[in-house]
């Protein structure tokens, strides 16, 4: 009788379909990434906006990820493993905030420390005149 | 000891492992960041669209791909009592994972030759770092393995045994999930 926390769900002892589908699904998903990029490349950077192809790679990762969890890490919402889930989402939101926020810190940062304010580009050049 | 008792501290064990895993995750989040802030810093050197050879560094993705579907295999194969079975599938991990750093080692070692290393940029630092990191984590878990193998080829998998090949085998898989980030972020995106 088991009543207490399984944190990850086995996988029956016979039950290899799970690493078959995992397989496959991170094989589509890694060479669709590879094939979208080259296409790109390869087209002088005209096939597609670059920034929907920014989107589109993401959005593959990220489903990538969701494959391997769930097919390979056996995560599940089962009620034993509650706390692996709730663990792992408590990480993504900390890996969320690190990266995105450091991203747009830095980004700010950079755009306020820029010489684009008015009158700022002027002053500079003629610093710099000054100097040579 | 009741089988309840030790299965009770079978699953805790199991559960500390993967609290381990999340704050490595939290370790490799910093490193994102930091390559993801620094990605344009070139100093005037060479940026990814010069330096990544990305059909290289897919046949890389692939092989560590395929050795996180090894490793699951392994495992599967050491629920039912196959030792030798076992003992194959994590012996082509092993093969796949050295093959892997092989590889990456290769790139390091090409980036460096050419005058592209770590101390050209802060681009190039951010770089080996997150890259180096995952490629350090790969080295243990090789390391890991091979002691995996050798004990095993004397020694029974018995309850303890299983714990730790599944512990070894989480491992290996959240290296493979780091790997997709890094194959999209620093070498999908990084020659766009």
């Amino acid at each position: 009788m088991k009543n207490y926390i399984e944190p990850l769900p086995a996988p029956a002892k016979n039950d290899i379909r799970s690493y078959i589908a995992g397989l496959t699904l991170s094989l589509v998903l890694t060479v669709s990434a590879f094939m979208l990029t080259w296409a790109y490349v390869q087209s002088d950077r005209q096939l597609f906006t670059r920034g929907w192809l920014i989107a589109g790679l993401a959005l593959l990762a990220c489903t990538q990820v969701a494959v391997q969890a769930v097919y390979f890490l056996h995560m599940s919402a089962a009620r034993k493993a509650r706390w692996t889930l709730a663990s792992t989402i408590f990480t993504l939101l900390v890996v969320l905030t690190i990266v995105f926020g450091s991203i747009w810190v830095m980004q700010n940062l950079h755009y306020n420390m820029m010489p684009h304010m008015e009158g700022s580009t002027e002053h500079m050049q003629i610093e710099e005149n000054i100097q040579h | 000891m009741s089988q309840v008792t030790t299965d009770l501290i079978h699953s805790k064990a199991t559960f500390g492992f993967w609290l381990y895993l999340m704050t490595d995750c939290l370790v490799f989040a910093t490193l994102f960041a930091t390559f993801s802030v620094l990605r344009g810093a070139t100093a005037g050197g060479p940026d990814g669209r010069e330096l990544f050879d990305v059909p290289f560094v897919f046949v890389e993705t692939m092989l560590l791909l395929t050795s996180s579907f090894t490793v699951g295999l392994g495992l599967l194969a050491a629920r039912r009592g196959h030792r030798r079975a076992l003992l194959t599938w994590f012996a082509l991990t092993g093969l796949l994972g050295v093959a892997f750093l092989g590889m990456e080692l290769y790139e390091f070692a090409h980036l460096v030759h050419e005058g592209h290393s770590w101390t050209r940029s802060a681009f190039l630092s951010s770089y080996f770092g997150l890259v180096g990191a995952h490629g350090l984590h790969i080295a243990v878990g090789l390391v890991w393995l091979a002691s995996l193998l050798l004990f095993h080829l004397k020694h029974a998998v018995d309850e303890r045994g299983m714990q730790r090949l599944v512990q070894f085998s989480l491992f290996w898989h959240f290296l493979d999930v780091i790997w997709v980030g890094i194959f999209t972020i620093v070498y999908l995106v990084g020659v766009l």
